[in-house]
């Protein structure tokens, strides 16, 4: 026919033909009757499609030719557009297929079973019938329903749920619908359908999820629920906005809870608790963070910046965390292996990093490490040198140099003492052993102490030692820290027991005057021996009030010392064990004025510091402001400590009057440098 | 008299300064005389101009120096001050109290010139100062101890000036309804 030039009389019969049969098709399919109508309009729909290709076959010499040349819609789509238009689009059949679909959907999403099978086959009908078909005829209403269905779900499940509950819910609905769109939904569906519950189950909700009473994240994080936690993170993940409410409201939360840890005048009694609290908490987040939090960078940095934040509120960290590491090297760690070492210190590093005075850390440390060493009550030098490795990684040699002198000055102070005991021992025959240790001044931290009176066997053998010393070493000056000494001492009490007594320096010379006499007043001793007032209480105190190790009686009993009291031998004295420490000088918190004398000491160390800093930036400036000299010096010294914008324009004003810089005639404001 | 403010403001070098000041020092009694002179010698030069004044005030700091020291003490300072700044600082009378009661150092130069110049910026109510302005930290120690003892007295009449613009308002009424 169409070579015959019938092509148009045929197109326009196939064209009506179809036409009438979709027409007696679309009545057959409205006949049907409740669930079997998307059945019927199914079956219908495969027929269509079969008939569709045979005719395409036997018309394929018109849909070759006469199609593409007269422009007409070729035979197969032709087909698929009168489906639509008759079948689809009429008026009985479109909103009655659209309800019957969003119905099944809702009733599976009530729980119940439906055939999946058939709704694919419409769904999949509707996109072949072209994309907008299924856009305007089915996803869109779909949408909307689905918008209203999960807005009242989640209304009423926010009223009746926990947090953690309601997230499982939310959940779990959010895999139902991809499950939905993977089994019978076109799959572009996906982001939107997944847009939809996350906004009106999480986003519409979040503040309110994120604080609920008893379940919110606050109590999430402090009763460690790892999965709701991360369940919470991948959901609020989804929203804009989801994941820093929960930064924030974590972060708040770490804050308030370290300020009350760390102000906490409970807590301050025990340093070494103290520290092990901030480690825990420490612990515990960084648990948190990992397991339910994917390591997440941001949530690390929150975490770091609370800690930063609460440690410095308390200006006795650095001493504190010095003193848990004095804790932990004296007798903390023994019987640990070396990776439990190493792994405790690298915690107390990690605080240390947030520190902002570390120089206050470095003056403690300094101080607890020379007790340390002097007493000999360190565990293990390995992981005392492994501490000062780690301080010289995060600060610098500059930081670890002293402290490094230290531990050479004990190497030496040994060497020393051999080479003495070889040389001298016909000399010194047997009396006292003496065990000196040589410290060079500046990297110790000993305070100018007159030496007191030592008893006269003690200073033959520190007179010998002094000229041998001198001797071999030309130049130098030797002056004895008596209060920094300890002595083994042994004594025969009442009944013949023998015990060795280990005490400190100051209380060897008061128990040697015990030797030549039985009682002696306090006004005596302090006489003889010449140790400092306060020292001295100190040290008798610890002699004769602390039971079991009264070595002296003290008249009349009290547990402070007076001015008026008498002391005795105690030939009483009984102790199951045969050596007997008393009084060891054990570090400790520091009290009220010494610590008020070491941040004097800070402080007067932080100046030439500052100066050093300013000079320095002035000497490559030449011409600077105020404000930017003081950002500069801030950010030079930030690593050591924060330095005080009012301390650092005192310095200024020191250095202006020192004639090394000088303010610009014209703009006050303005520095020059004085070369 | 005046002979002596010109040599003064003439030798703009450190050294010519230092040769200067033995100088006046080898006769004795002369910085003293010079110092106690002030008053009138202020009433015969001219000091309307600015740039003037702030010569002369050096001249003050560098007369009052005593013993060839390079700082001033506090009591010399205020007595300098109140014969210098009279009538052209507000707040100089606090200012003097303050210094006197709470500076135990002694006066440096850069204070010395900072003064006239924070005199020039600031009224009465220390409004036209600005804490980042780079001023000595005596400076903002006053101005500080200014606030916390003067506003506490001041509230009252806050109030009151408060209670004005109220009733100003009440007057125009803006809002009606």
């Amino acid at each position: 026919m169409v070579l015959h030039k019938y092509g148009e009389k045929l197109y326009a019969g196939l064209e009506s033909t179809m036409t009438w049969r979709l027409k007696e098709i679309s009545k057959s399919i409205e006949a049907a009757q409740g669930g079997l109508f998307l059945e019927e309009l199914n079956t219908k729909w495969m027929d269509h499609n079969k008939a569709l290709q045979m005719i395409r076959d036997i018309l394929m010499y018109m849909d070759r030719t006469y199609v593409p040349q007269s422009r007409r819609t070729p035979v197969h789509e032709l087909g698929l557009n009168l489906w639509r238009d008759h079948i689809i689009h009429s008026p009985m059949i479109h909103s009655r297929l659209l309800d019957t679909l969003l119905d099944l959907i809702h009733r599976e999403r009530m729980g119940e079973m439906i055939n999946r099978g058939l709704m694919r086959s419409i769904t999949k009908m509707l996109m072949d019938l072209g994309a907008a078909v299924y856009q305007d005829d089915f996803e869109k209403p779909f949408l909307e329903v689905s918008a209203s269905f999960y807005s009242g779900e989640s209304q009423e499940f926010i009223e009746c749920c926990d947090c953690g509950d309601y997230l499982k819910k939310s959940e779990r609905r959010l895999n139902e619908e991809m499950e939905r769109v993977s089994h019978y939904l076109d799959a572009g569906t996906e982001t939107k359908i997944t847009s939809v519950v996350e906004k009106e189950m999480i986003a519409n909700h979040m503040h309110r999820l994120v604080h609920m009473e008893n379940s919110g994240l606050v109590n999430m994080l402090v009763d460690d629920k790892y999965d709701d936690l991360a369940r919470m993170y991948n959901l609020f993940r989804r929203v804009s906005d989801g994941l820093s409410t929960i930064r924030y409201v974590m972060t708040s939360y770490l804050r308030e809870t370290g300020k009350q840890l760390v102000t906490d005048p409970e807590r301050l009694k025990d340093p070494v608790e103290f520290v092990q609290r901030l480690l825990n908490e420490k612990d515990k987040h960084d648990k948190i963070i990992n397991v339910a939090f994917g390591n997440d960078k941001t949530f690390q940095n929150a975490l770091n910046s609370s800690f930063e934040y609460f440690i410095n509120l308390n200006n006795r960290s650095p001493e504190f965390i010095s003193l848990y590491v004095d804790d932990k090297l004296r007798k903390g760690l023994k019987g640990a292996t070396e990776e439990d070492v190493e792994v405790i210190l690298d915690k107390v590093m990690m605080l240390f990093r947030y520190l902002q005075e570390k120089d206050v850390f470095e003056k403690y440390y300094k101080q607890h490490l020379a007790k340390r060493l002097l007493s000999g009550k360190t565990v293990s030098d390995d992981a005392e040198r492994s501490m000062i490795v780690k301080l010289k990684t995060e600060c610098g040699y500059q930081f670890t140099s002293k402290l490094e002198g230290m531990f050479t000055d004990m190497k030496t102070s040994q060497d020393t003492m051999i080479d003495f005991y070889a040389k001298k021992s016909e000399e010194l025959g047997d009396g006292p052993t003496l065990d000196v240790h040589i410290l060079t001044t500046g990297s110790w931290p000993t305070q100018p102490c007159p030496p007191c009176n030592l008893p006269t066997e003690i200073l033959a053998i520190c007179d010998k030692f002094r000229s041998y010393y001198l001797g071999t070493h030309s130049g130098r000056r030797l002056t004895w820290q008596t209060n920094m000494g300890t002595a083994d001492i042994k004594a025969t009490f009442g009944k013949g027991q023998k015990h060795e007594l280990n005490v400190s320096t100051y209380q060897m010379c008061v128990l040697m005057l015990f030797n030549s006499t039985d009682g002696l007043t306090y006004k005596d001793i302090e006489q003889d021996t010449a140790i400092p007032a306060s020292d001295l209480k100190r040290c008798l105190q610890s002699l004769a009030c602390v039971k079991g190790k009264n070595v002296l009686r003290k008249e009349p009993m009290s547990k402070d010392i007076s001015e008026d009291d008498t002391f005795y031998f105690n030939d009483k004295f009984t102790s199951k064990l045969v050596k007997v420490k008393i009084g060891t000088v054990v570090a400790q918190k520091e009290s009220e004025p010494e610590k008020q004398e070491t941040r004097q000491r800070v402080e007067e160390d932080r100046k030439p510091q500052i100066e050093a800093a300013i000079v320095r930036i002035m000497k490559s400036r030449r011409v600077l402001d105020h404000n930017s000299i003081v950002a500069e010096v801030t950010k030079q010294l930030q690593a050591r400590f924060m330095p005080n914008p009012v301390v650092i324009k005192k310095r200024i004003e020191s250095l202006i009057e020192r004639e090394f810089l000088e303010r610009d005639k014209a703009d006050r404001k303005l520095y020059r440098y004085l070369a | 008299m005046e002979g002596i403010v010109s040599a003064f403001s003439n030798n703009n070098t450190r050294e010519g300064l230092a040769e200067f000041s033995q100088a006046i020092d080898r006769m004795e009694g002369l910085r003293d005389a010079i110092f106690n002179d002030i008053p009138k010698l202020m009433s015969t030069l001219d000091l309307d101009d600015a740039l003037r004044f702030s010569i002369f005030y050096d001249f003050v700091f560098f007369i009052s120096r005593e013993n060839g020291q390079k700082n001033i003490s506090v009591q010399r300072a205020v007595v300098a001050w109140r014969m210098v700044l009279s009538g052209r600082f507000r707040l100089l009378d606090r200012w003097c109290n303050f210094v006197e009661k709470y500076q135990r150092y002694n006066i440096t130069e850069d204070v010395w010139q900072q003064l006239l110049a924070f005199s020039r910026c600031v009224n009465e109510d220390l409004e036209g100062y600005d804490p980042t302005g780079a001023w000595p930290v005596l400076v903002d120690d006053f101005v500080e101890h200014m606030h916390r003892n003067y506003s506490s007295c001041d509230c009252s009449s806050a109030m009151e000036s408060q209670l004005s613009i109220s009733n100003t308002f009440g007057g125009i009424n803006p809002l009606p309804g």
